[in-house]
C-alpha cells in the first residue's frame, strides 16, 4: 500500500494547473525562459542589465524598468520592443508567461543548489561499524535450506548453471564444516563463473553487438569487451582496477596485457555501445548528443548510481546535480574521439632480405624492357600537410600496419598474378608488411578557410576516407579509395557547418560504417575479406579555384630504375616505375622469371602466416581537452558558456579536479575509483549481494539518489563497502564471504531463473553444453533472415554454447532470452525483470528449442543399459532438478512413460523419454530457485 | 519477491491495480474502452491525400523557397498528382487516392495541423509511440493497458498486427519500457503461425498426460515454498497458456465471419498484399470484441525498403497509389464495421504515420520527411465526428492553426480513453513519468 499512496503523493503536485503551482512552472514558464531567454538575460549575459533566472531578478528588471512592466509588451511584439528577438513566442508560451506574471512572478525553488538540504546518507562518507560478520547485522530465522536446496542455489548464483553432478555428489557427501565452504570455493573456481557474472555487468553497459536505429550497423570487436569481463571476473580484477580500465585504460600508464593485447584500453569499448544513428551530425545534431547523454547516463548510474542525466536540461529535481555537472562530464567524454582501435600488434617477420631480393630480379628485367624510353611524371607542388617525414602535428595514426614507407619501398601482392600491389612515394603506408593490417590516419580538427583538403593516396579493397562531424562516426560522408595508384583524392572538409570537423583514413575493418549498408555502394566491400590498404604521401588545403595541380617533367625510365634497385629512388622515380607498370613497358607479373616466381611463393607463404590485428570500438584522446558549452533545455542547437570540465559537485572537493590540458578522463577514472568516494564501493557491494540475494540492500540498484529506496539495513551496507575495499576490492572474496553467511544459507528465497539460466539449463541438462570459452559470437536463433538490417538467421540451439556467447543483435536480440526478461540493451538495468507472462510458458511448452532439447537429452538417456527406468528417472531429477524425486513422482513418471511408450521396451523409446523430458522441463520447480 | 515487485511482474493486470487507486480519486467519463491505431509507417503524404493545396499545384514545377532541412537550389515545388472532392457533410477534402476513406467522411475527426519532431524514421516513429524520440520508453498501447487493465484474462492487452516486420526504430515502438512486462505488445502476422509457439506442439491428449503430472508435482513444490505467490502466479500462467493455445487461434480464426463482412474488408481481393492487410483489420476487430484494449496493425513493407512502405522519396504516384490500395477498404470497413455492431463509441480508430511529406521535391517525382505540419485523423471513441482541425499554410509546410504536437495527441488520447494524462504515471529513474512528458495537453475541441 505504501507504494500506492507514495505514487499518488507524487503525482497529486502535476494534477492542477494553477499558476502557483510548481508544475506550471516547471511545464510552462521554466523551458521557455531556459531556451528563449537566459542566453542573453541569465548568468552569462545580462543584456539591457535583465536577467531572467530567479523571481527576485525578473521583478526587479533592467534598464527598462521592472520585468512585468515591459516583459509581456515585448513578448507580444507589438510595440517596438520585440522578444525574444528571432521569432515570436507561441500564443500557449506568452499566455503562460502572461499568467506567470500576473500570479507575480512565483519562482518554485527546485534549484537544489540553492536549497539546504539533509545532507542525503548516500553522499555522505561510510559510516564505519564495528567489523564483524554480517550475520550480527541481521536477524536471520529461518531453518537453513534442504542441502541439495541450498547447493543449486549457490551453483546458479555463482554459475548460472546447476551444478556439475560429482561436485554435488561430493557436497552432499561431506557432513563435515568444510563441506560448504570447499564447494563455494570450487564453484568459485570454475571459469564459468566468469560468464555468469560477466553477464550481470554487461546488463549494466547496455551491452551490443549492433548499433540498431535503422541499418543495425556492427559495433567493431564488442565481443572482445565480453571476453574481456569473463577474464575480469574469473581472475578476480580488483574493482578499482576495472573502473581505471572502463573509463580510461586507454590513458593508463601501465596498461594490462594478456597474449600481447592491451586489455586495459579494451575495457573502454563499454562507452561504445549505445544506440546510434548513420545520418549526418550537421543536419541532425542530436545524434551526437544523444550518444553522450548516453554515455553519462550509464556511466554515472553503472558507477556511481546516480541519475545525472535527468540534470541534461534543468538542474536535477532532487539530488545535488546542477546542469553544469551534466555539461562539465559532456565535456570530458567529448574531448576523447570514439575510434576503431588496435589492441596488439602481431608478429612482425623480417623480411628485408627477401624483398631485395625481389628489388635486384624486377630491376634487372625492368632494365631490359625500359631500353631509351622516357615517362611524363607528374610534379606537385609544395603541400599543406606533409606525411613523408613520419606524423605531422595533431594528426594521429592508428593500427598495426600504418608506418613510415621511403619513396621506392613496395608492397608485395599477396595473391594473383602481380608481384607489386603498389611502389610506394615517400609517407605513410598499411601494407608495407602485409595488407591484412590495419590502419587508420586522422586529421587533427580541421580549420575552418577551405573547402576540401585533397589528398595524394592509393588505396583498395574498401579503404576510404571519412569526414567526420562531431564524433557521429557512423556518419554518411564516406568514400571508398579505388585506385591502388597514387592519385589525387578531394575530401570536403565542410566548413560550412560549425561543428568541429575531421577526416579519416582507414582500412576496412578500421571504418566503424563498414560493412556498409545495402545500396550504399554500388557493389558493397565483401565482408569476408580482410585485406584493405591504403598510402598517402601529402594533402592540400583547398577550395574550388586553387586546387594543387601538377607541372610535368620528362623522365628517363631507366635512370628510375638504376636509383629504385640502389634504394635512392624519389617520387618521380616512384611515379615513373607506377606509369609503366600501368601502361605495360614494365612487367609486374611474378612469372617474368623462375627466380622471382620463386620470391614471391616464398614470400606469400611467410606472408599468409601472418595474424589479423584485433580491433574494437574504443575511445581515445587524441585533441585537447575542451569544455563543452551547456545546451540550453538540452537542445543541441542552443549553446550557452562552456561548463569547465570537473567531477560531480556533490563529491568530496578533491575529488572533482582535472587538469584542464587533458582530457579529465583519467582523473575522473581515479575519482570513481578513489575509497574516498561515498557511493562507488556502497554501489557496487550493493549490486553484488542483489544477484546473491534476489533484492539489493538498497532496491533501486541503479539510483542511490534521494528517491530511491533507503538501504534496509545501512551498517551492513558500510561495512561490506569498508571491507570491500578493504581486502583489494576483491568481488570473489566479497561473494565467498556472502555464501558463506548465514543469511544465505537460512534465507527462504523464491527466485525465477533469469533468461540465460534457462536457455543455460536446458543445454546442460540435456548435455548439448559446449563449454567452449570466448570469440566470434553465434547468431541468434530466428525464423526469418531480414538481410537489410543485419539480422541474420543461427541455429535452433546457438551451436550448443552459452547464452553470454548469443550475438546481441539490437534491433531484434536473442528472441528465446526475451520472452525470459533478457533486458533491451538501451540503459544501465541492474534490476532486470522478473515477469510471469503466458508466453514463458507457450515458450516452455511449444517452442522448438525445448523439444529439440528434450530430444538430445532422451537421445542419451536411451542408450544407457545399467539403469532401470525408475532409477532413470531419478537421475533426470537429479540433473534437472538438483534432487532425487519423490516416490510419488517417481509413480507418477513411470506412468507417464508407460503411456507415452510405443515400443515393446520403454527404455529404447526416445519419444516417450523426450515427453518424459520435455514434461520435466515444464515443472514450475525447473524454472525456479528456492 | 516482495509484493510490490510481484504486482509490477505478475500477468492478469496487477498492475493495473496501482492505477485504479489513483484513478478512484477523480474519475474521468470514459468515451473510448478500445484502440485500433492503424499505422502509416514512412510518412503519407498529406497535400496528396486530406490536406489539399492549390496553391502548390499552381507553383508546379517552380523553384522551391522553403526554409527546411532539405532546403537547396534544385527543389522545386510538386502539385499533388491527385484532384480532390468534398465529401460528406462536413464537406471534408479527400483525395482520390482514398475512395473509400472518403465515404466515411462525416465519422472522421480530422487534423490537418500535427506537428512531430524529427524527420528521421526511427526517431519520429518511436516519438509518435512512446512520446520519446530514443528508446526504453513505454509505448502508447503498453500505457493504455497499464491504465485500463486486461478485459480479457485469457489474451494480451496489446496486440501488433504485422506481416512479419518491424518498422524502423524497431521494438523499440512496441515496448512496454518500464511498465510492467505484461503491458509489452505480442505480434501477430498475418501470413504462417500468427503468434509464436501458440500452436502445439503435441497433441492435445499428451499436453493433458503432462498437465495432469505436472500439477501434482508443481502442487508439492508449491507447498514446499510455503505457497509462494510467484509458484502460485506461475501454475496460474501454465493453464493459462494451455487455455490461450486454443484461444487465441479461435479469435482469430474468420471462419464465422459473414461472407458479406468478408467481401467488405476486401479479403475476396486479387491483390495478396490487400488480403493480407484486410485479414489483420478484420481480426482487429474481433480482439476489440473479445476485449483487447490496444491493436495495432502495420501495414506490408511493399517495396523492400528498410523505412515503411509509404516512403516515397520517389515514384510518390506509383507508391502512394499502391499503398492506398492496400490499406483503403480494409481501414474503411474497420468503421462501417464496428459503426454496424454499435462497436465505433467505445473504439477509438486512429490513422497516422509518424510524418508528412515535403511540399516540394528534390527528384521531381518523389517528396521528403516532413514532421513540421501533416494529416492523420482519427474515428469513433468519443472523437468529434465530421471535424476539420487546425490548417498547415498555403503550402502544406507548416502547421499555422491549432498546432497540435505528438504530446498533445497522447494527452487527448488518453483523455478519450477516460484517464488522466499527467496522473497516469510510474516511477522510473526517480521521476514519475507519463506518456505525454511535461509538453502535452489534451485538445478539448476533438472530444465529442
Amino acid at each position: 500500500m505504501r507504494f500506492f499512496l507514495l505514487a499518488a503523493l507524487a503525482t497529486l503536485a502535476n494534477a492542477q494547473e494553477s499558476t502557483a503551482d510548481p508544475a506550471f512552472f516547471e511545464s510552462r514558464v521554466r523551458p521557455v525562459l531556459a531556451a528563449k531567454c537566459q542566453s542573453c538575460h541569465g548568468a552569462k549575459s545580462q543584456f539591457s542589465d535583465l536577467r531572467l533566472d530567479s523571481r527576485e531578478a525578473v521583478l526587479k528588471g533592467g534598464q527598462r524598468g521592472p520585468g512585468p512592466e515591459f516583459i509581456r509588451e515585448a513578448i507580444r511584439q507589438q510595440g517596438p520592443l520585440k522578444m525574444p528577438p528571432g521569432g515570436k513566442l507561441s500564443p500557449a508560451e506568452i499566455d503562460a508567461i502572461d499568467q506567470w506574471l500576473n500570479a507575480g512572478a512565483p519562482w518554485p525553488n527546485s534549484n537544489t543548489t540553492t536549497k539546504p538540504q539533509a545532507p542525503h546518507w548516500a553522499f555522505q562518507p561510510l559510516t564505519k561499524p564495528a567489523p564483524q560478520s554480517i550475520d550480527r547485522f541481521l536477524n536471520t530465522t529461518p531453518q537453513p535450506a534442504a542441502k541439495h536446496t541450498l547447493a543449486r542455489r549457490a551453483a546458479y548464483v555463482v554459475t548460472g548453471l546447476p551444478p556439475k553432478p560429482e561436485i554435488l555428489a561430493t557436497f552432499l557427501d561431506d557432513n563435515t564444516p568444510a563441506a560448504w565452504p570447499n564447494y563455494i570455493d570450487q564453484l568459485l573456481a570454475s571459469s564459468r563463473y566468469g560468464e555468469r557474472w560477466a553477464r550481470h555487468w554487461l546488463d549494466l553497459m547496455r551491452y551490443a553487438e549492433t548499433y540498431g536505429y535503422e541499418w543495425n550497423y556492427e559495433i567493431h570487436g564488442a565481443w572482445r569487451y565480453r571476453d574481456y569481463l569473463i577474464r575480469a571476473f574469473n581472475r578476480d580484477l580488483p574493482f578499482d582496477q576495472f573502473i581505471r580500465e572502463h573509463v580510461a585504460g586507454d590513458l593508463l600508464k601501465n596498461p594490462r596485457v594478456i597474449d600481447g593485447h592491451n586489455e586495459s584500453a579494451l575495457a573502454t569499448a563499454f562507452w561504445r555501445f549505445g544506440e546510434m544513428g548513420h545520418d549526418n551530425c550537421n543536419q541532425f545534431p542530436e545524434i551526437r548528443t544523444d550518444v553522450v547523454d548516453n554515455q553519462i547516463d550509464t556511466l554515472t548510474k553503472a558507477f556511481q548510481a546516480v541519475t545525472v542525466s535527468c540534470a541534461r536540461c534543468h538542474d536535477h529535481k532532487f539530488d545535488p546535480i546542477p546542469t553544469e555537472d551534466y555539461y562539465a562530464l559532456y565535456g570530458i567524454i567529448n574531448s576523447a574521439r570514439p575510434i576503431v582501435a588496435t589492441l596488439n600488434r602481431p608478429r612482425k617477420p623480417d623480411l628485408t632480405d627477401l624483398k631485395s631480393r625481389i628489388r635486384s630480379e624486377l630491376a634487372a628485367i625492368w632494365l631490359r624492357q625500359a631500353g631509351e624510353s622516357t615517362v611524363p611524371v607528374p610534379q606537385w607542388p609544395a603541400p599543406s600537410v606533409d606525411f613523408s617525414h613520419g606524423l605531422p602535428a595533431g594528426w594521429s595514426a592508428t593500427g598495426a600496419g600504418l608506418e613510415p614507407v621511403k619513396a621506392g619501398d613496395f608492397a608485395i601482392a599477396a595473391t594473383g598474378p602481380a608481384v607489386i600491389d603498389i611502389i610506394f612515394p615517400d609517407g605513410l603506408a598499411t601494407n608495407a608488411t602485409t595488407s591484412k593490417w590495419n590502419g587508420a590516419l586522422r586529421s587533427p580538427f580541421l580549420p575552418r578557410d577551405k573547402k576540401y583538403l585533397s589528398f595524394q593516396l592509393a588505396g583498395a579493397s574498401a579503404a576510404a576516407h571519412r569526414t567526420v562531424m562531431d564524433h557521429c562516426v557512423i556518419g554518411e560522408d564516406h568514400k571508398l579509395i579505388e585506385d591502388p595508384a597514387p592519385h589525387l583524392e578531394k575530401v570536403p572538409t565542410r566548413n560550412d557547418q560549425p561543428l568541429r570537423t575531421y577526416i579519416e583514413i582507414n582500412t576496412i575493418t578500421d571504418n566503424p560504417r563498414l560493412p556498409e549498408r545495402p545500396g550504399k555502394f554500388k557493389t558493397n566491400p565483401d565482408e569476408k575479406v580482410q585485406r584493405s590498404w591504403f598510402a598517402v604521401s601529402r594533402a592540400w588545403y583547398h577550395d574550388d579555384a586553387d586546387q594543387p595541380r601538377p607541372t610535368t617533367v620528362e623522365l628517363r625510365l631507366a635512370a628510375a630504375i638504376r636509383r629504385w634497385s640502389t634504394g635512392q629512388a624519389t617520387d618521380l622515380d616512384v611515379a615513373a616505375l607506377t606509369q609503366a607498370l600501368a601502361t605495360g613497358l614494365l612487367t609486374n607479373s611474378r612469372q617474368a622469371s623462375p627466380a622471382l616466381a620463386r620470391f614471391v611463393e616464398e614470400f606469400r607463404a611467410t606472408e599468409a602466416t601472418l595474424e589479423l590485428p584485433s580491433v574494437a570500438n574504443t575511445l581515445a584522446d587524441l585533441d585537447p581537452g575542451a569544455d563543452h558549452p551547456i545546451l540550453l533545455s538540452g537542445q543541441a542547437r542552443n549553446p550557452g558558456r562552456p561548463a569547465p570540465r570537473h567531477f560531480l559537485s556533490l563529491m568530496p572537493e578533491r575529488l572533482r579536479a582535472v587538469n584542464p590540458s587533458g582530457s579529465g578522463r583519467l582523473e575522473l577514472a581515479e575519482a570513481i575509483a578513489n575509497p574516498e568516494n561515498p557511493l562507488t564501493a556502497r554501489v557496487y557491494v550493493n549490486r553484488v549481494w542483489h544477484h546473491v540475494f534476489g533484492t539489493g540492500i538498497v532496491t533501486s540498484t541503479d539510483n542511490f539518489g534521494r528517491l530511491s529506496d533507503p538501504p534496509s539495513n545501512q551498517p551492513l551496507l558500510d561495512h561490506l563497502a569498508a571491507e570491500f575495499m578493504r581486502h583489494g576490492w576483491s568481488t570473489k572474496r566479497l561473494l565467498r564471504e556472502l555464501l558463506l553467511s548465514d543469511a544465505f544459507q537460512r534465507q527462504n528465497q523464491i527466485r525465477r531463473l533469469d533468461a540465460e539460466s534457462v536457455r543455460d539449463t536446458l543445454l546442460a541438462v540435456s548435455g548439448r553444453l559446449d563449454e567452449k570459452m570466448y570469440g566470434l559470437s553465434v547468431q541468434p536463433h530466428r525464423t526469418e533472415l531480414t538481410e537489410y538490417r543485419r539480422l541474420f538467421q543461427g541455429p535452433l540451439d546457438g551451436d550448443g554454447r552459452r547464452s553470454i556467447y548469443l550475438k546481441v543483435t539490437r534491433m531484434q536480440g536473442p528472441k528465446f532470452l526475451e520472452i525470459f526478461d533478457f533486458p533491451a540493451p538501451l540503459q544501465t538495468r541492474g534490476n532486470r525483470d522478473v515477469t510471469n507472462v503466458p508466453t514463458q510458458s507457450l515458450a516452455m511448452l511449444n517452442d522448438p528449442f525445448v523439444h529439440q532439447q528434450a530430444h538430445v537429452w532422451a537421445e542419451q538417456l536411451v542408450q544407457r543399459k545399467d539403469d532401470t527406468n525408475a532409477s532413470r528417472i531419478a537421475a533426470m531429477f537429479n540433473l534437472a532438478l538438483g534432487r532425487p524425486p519423490s516416490d510419488a513422482e517417481k509413480e507418477a513418471y513411470l506412468q507417464l512413460l508407460a503411456k507415452f511408450a510405443t515400443h515393446q521396451d520403454p527404455a529404447k523409446d526416445a519419444t516417450a523419454w523426450q515427453k518424459l523430458a520435455h514434461t520435466l522441463f515444464n515443472s514450475k520447480e525447473f524454472l525456479y530457485l528456492h | 519477491m516482495t509484493r510490490r515487485r510481484l504486482l509490477q511482474t505478475a500477468s492478469n493486470g496487477f498492475g493495473y491495480l496501482a492505477w485504479q487507486a489513483l484513478a478512484a480519486q477523480q474519475p474521468l467519463a470514459a468515451k473510448a474502452k478500445n484502440v485500433i491505431f492503424c499505422f502509416m509507417p514512412g510518412g503519407v503524404s498529406h497535400m496528396d491525400s486530406f490536406d489539399p493545396k492549390p496553391k502548390l499545384s499552381q507553383l508546379d514545377g517552380q523553384q522551391a523557397k522553403l526554409e527546411s532541412y532539405v532546403s537547396g537550389p534544385k527543389r522545386k515545388y510538386l502539385g499533388s498528382p491527385w484532384k480532390f472532392k468534398q465529401f460528406g457533410q462536413s464537406g471534408l477534402a479527400v483525395s482520390e487516392l482514398f475512395p473509400h476513406i472518403a465515404q466515411v467522411a462525416d465519422e472522421l475527426c480530422v487534423i490537418r495541423s500535427m506537428k512531430s519532431e524529427f524527420p528521421l524514421h526511427a526517431r519520429a516513429n518511436v516519438f509518435l509511440h512512446t512520446g520519446r524520440n530514443f528508446g526504453g520508453f513505454p509505448s502508447l498501447g503498453s500505457w493504455v493497458n497499464y491504465g485500463l487493465g486486461s478485459a480479457n484474462k485469457n489474451l494480451p492487452g496489446y496486440l501488433l498486427l504485422n506481416h512479419g516486420d518491424n518498422p524502423p526504430g524497431g521494438l523499440e515502438n512496441f515496448s512496454n519500457g518500464f511498465l510492467p512486462a505484461t503491458h509489452q505488445a505480442m505480434s501477430v502476422r498475418a501470413d504462417g503461425v500468427p503468434v509464436e509457439n501458440i500452436v502445439p506442439a503435441s497433441p492435445d491428449s499428451l499436453q493433458r498426460a503432462q498437465m495432469a503430472a505436472l500439477a501434482a508435482q508443481d502442487q508439492a513444490f508449491l507447498a514446499r515454498t510455503g505457497h509462494s505467490d510467484a509458484i502460485e502466479s506461475a501454475i496460474k500462467n501454465f493453464e493459462m497458456a494451455y487455455r490461450m493455445q486454443a484461444l487465441t487461434p479461435d479469435v482469430l480464426n474468420l471462419d464465422k465471419e459473414s461472407p458479406a463482412t468478408k467481401e467488405l474488408y476486401g479479403l475476396n481481393s486479387s491483390n495478396p498484399h490487400q488480403r493480407a492487410y484486410s485479414l489483420q483489420c478484420l481480426r482487429a476487430r474481433r480482439l476489440v470484441e473479445a476485449g483487447v484494449r490496444f491493436v495495432e496493425i502495420t501495414p506490408p513493407n511493399l517495396f523492400g525498403g528498410n523505412n515503411g512502405t509509404w516512403d516515397q522519396h520517389d515514384k510518390l504516384r506509383e507508391g502512394h497509389q499502391t499503398n492506398a490500395l492496400v490499406t483503403d477498404q480494409a481501414v474503411t470497413a474497420l468503421i462501417k464495421d464496428l459503426k454496424s455492431r454499435g462497436l465505433l463509441n467505445e473504439t477509438l480508430v486512429i490513422w497516422a504515420g509518424e510524418f508528412g511529406r515535403t511540399p516540394d521535391t528534390g527528384n521531381g517525382d518523389g517528396r521528403d520527411h516532413h514532421p513540421f505540419g501533416f494529416t492523420i485523423w482519427m474515428a469513433g471513441g468519443g472523437a468529434k465526428r465530421g471535424l476539420i482541425y487546425g490548417a498547415t499554410d498555403e503550402l502544406g509546410n507548416h502547421a499555422v492553426e491549432n498546432v497540435m504536437t505528438v504530446h498533445d495527441l497522447h494527452a487527448t488520447i488518453l483523455t478519450l480513453l477516460g484517464l488522466d494524462y499527467s496522473r497516469l504515471t510510474y516511477r522510473f529513474g526517480g521521476r514519475d513519468v507519463n506518456l505525454s512528458d511535461i509538453h502535452g495537453r489534451p485538445v478539448p475541441a476533438l472530444i465529442a
